[in-house]
């Protein structure tokens, strides 16, 4: 009998041995992926959530904060690029900033017809200087059309970064 | 009846016989909680992305370091300084500046309105970056910029920059302008036959010093000091180098015959510098009958002049 609950006490600090395992496991996975959307302390303006498979987004993630800042920067403004090469102009319209787009675009046909007219069709780009003033930054970009080389324009872009994937940005309209 | 009987007394007789297992149960769910709450407080501690934006570190002076616990209470000061200027809550604004720097310099609320008015003419951006720290007095140089998101600097983008110094007065931090740090009594004397100079005081900026003189003509000559017609006229000599008074190109200091006048003489240098100042050098002292303020005839004027010579005047303490 004794020797019944002993083994009986050992399965259950077996079980409780797994359970708390596997809670660890659980917490630290939500420990190191942090949702991405989460809001920093300071009370900035943060881009409408853009719909992704959840597995895509921890990848996406997980690159993001394994590069520095100037990395990062030019893969949002990449971010921002693919959606108007896509013609996905809502997704990239939602990157903008409010008062941004108040003053430029405040619809977003007004944004797509502009979008049209400036952007190439197939685009590459040249990043040149970062600037950065405070927790803002100031990329100076050339656009270049992959069909035609010659066709360059530059311009800045300022983005500014909320949390890893959150972020608001603004261009010099040209 | 016997029924309700029957099941407490089994219950009690579960309780009585699994003791031991509930109690590891209890033990171990205890300990799940406890690493539960644990996580759940250590949680996104490090999820901030790195920038290499570090605005509490001194850029120009690594010796000393703002306090731990100054940072947080920095930034709340500056940013309420710079809402409340945005906002043109000029009183409000005008609480956080320092008692010695308004008594200096802004003591009437009406100037600080104007100041505010022309710097804050539009709403402004602005970032901080540490730039040095001596005796508890904490330097930043504060960027002010348009609102370059909302233009996406379709217009360019400029700042305009200014040192904020933050200490301690009271028991509460308040901030002066324009790099001031503090002023000091100086009170040395030179004299000869011609004029007599006293050096009152000198005020500490971050990235200069201000000599307060006054100057009394003994004369019924004139007594140039300065008219721009020599080199280094009016110098700062520090333990290694010499530097020349920092001025407008036609700014003449000069003694009128019998007159006395107090003036500011001006010299770059930054608190971080090792220098002391030793002495304040008047390179070309002309005692002058006539003196035009015409550069054309600083030639004419000067070879009438009664005495040409320098004079030294030692800044430190004679032992």
């Amino acid at each position: 009998m004794k020797e019944e609950i002993k083994m009986i006490d050992v399965i259950l600090i077996l079980v409780a041995l797994i359970l708390i395992t596997v809670n660890i496991v659980f917490c630290m996975k939500i420990y190191l992926i942090p949702n991405s959307n989460n809001n920093s302390s300071i009370v900035r303006e943060t881009t409408n959530e853009i719909s992704v498979d959840k597995s895509d987004e921890d990848l996406i993630f997980e690159k993001i904060k394994s590069m520095n800042e100037r990395d990062r920067m030019e893969f949002y403004f990449s971010e921002y690029a693919t959606y108007i090469e896509d013609k996905e102009y809502k997704k990239a319209y939602d990157l903008l900033y409010t008062e941004f787009k108040n003053s430029y675009f405040p619809t977003l046909e007004k944004f797509e017809e502009y979008a049209k007219k400036i952007y190439p069709e197939f685009m590459t780009f040249s990043y040149n200087n970062i600037d950065r003033q405070g927790y803002i930054y100031i990329l100076n970009i050339d656009i270049i059309d992959v069909s035609n080389k010659q066709n360059k324009k530059s311009h800045r872009v300022v983005i500014q970064e909320n949390d890893f994937n959150d972020f608001v940005l603004s261009f010099q309209v040209i | 009846m016997n029924y309700w009987l029957d099941i407490r007394l089994k219950i009690r007789d579960f309780f009585r016989k699994h003791k031991k297992k509930l109690a590891i149960i209890i033990i171990i769910w205890s300990v799940i909680i406890a690493i539960n709450y644990f996580l759940k407080n250590v949680e996104h501690t490090n999820e901030i992305p790195i920038t290499t934006y570090e605005p509490h570190n001194p850029v120009m002076d690594e010796g000393d370091r703002v306090p731990e616990a100054y940072k947080q209470p920095i930034n709340v000061l500056i940013d309420s300084y710079v809402n409340y200027c945005n906002n043109k809550e000029y009183e409000k604004a005008y609480d956080l500046i320092s008692n010695e720097y308004k008594t200096k310099f802004l003591n009437n609320i009406e100037d600080f309105k104007e100041y505010v008015n022309v710097k804050f003419s539009t709403k402004k951006l602005y970032n901080i970056q540490n730039y040095s720290n001596i005796d508890n007095t904490y330097v930043y140089r504060v960027r002010f910029l348009e609102d370059i998101l909302a233009s996406g600097t379709t217009n360019g983008y400029d700042y305009d920059e200014e040192k904020i110094v933050v200490k301690l007065e009271g028991d509460a931090l308040k901030l002066a302008l324009d790099g001031y740090i503090r002023e000091e009594e100086v009170g040395i004397q030179a004299e000869d036959n011609y004029f007599k100079m006293k050096i009152v005081k000198k005020e500490i900026f971050y990235d200069k010093v201000k000599y307060i003189v006054e100057l009394k003509n003994k004369t019924s000559n004139y007594i140039v000091l300065q008219d721009g017609t020599e080199l280094s006229e009016i110098q700062l000599q520090l333990t290694n180098e010499k530097r020349d008074l920092v001025t407008r190109h036609d700014s003449n200091i000069v003694i009128l015959p019998n007159q006395t006048k107090e003036i500011t003489l001006n010299f770059g240098e930054f608190i971080e510098e090792e220098d002391n100042d030793i002495a304040i050098k008047l390179n070309a002292i002309r005692i002058l009958p006539k003196f035009s303020g015409d550069i054309n005839k600083a030639k004419q004027e000067k070879e009438k002049a009664i005495k040409l010579y320098s004079l030294t005047i030692n800044l430190l303490p004679e032992n």
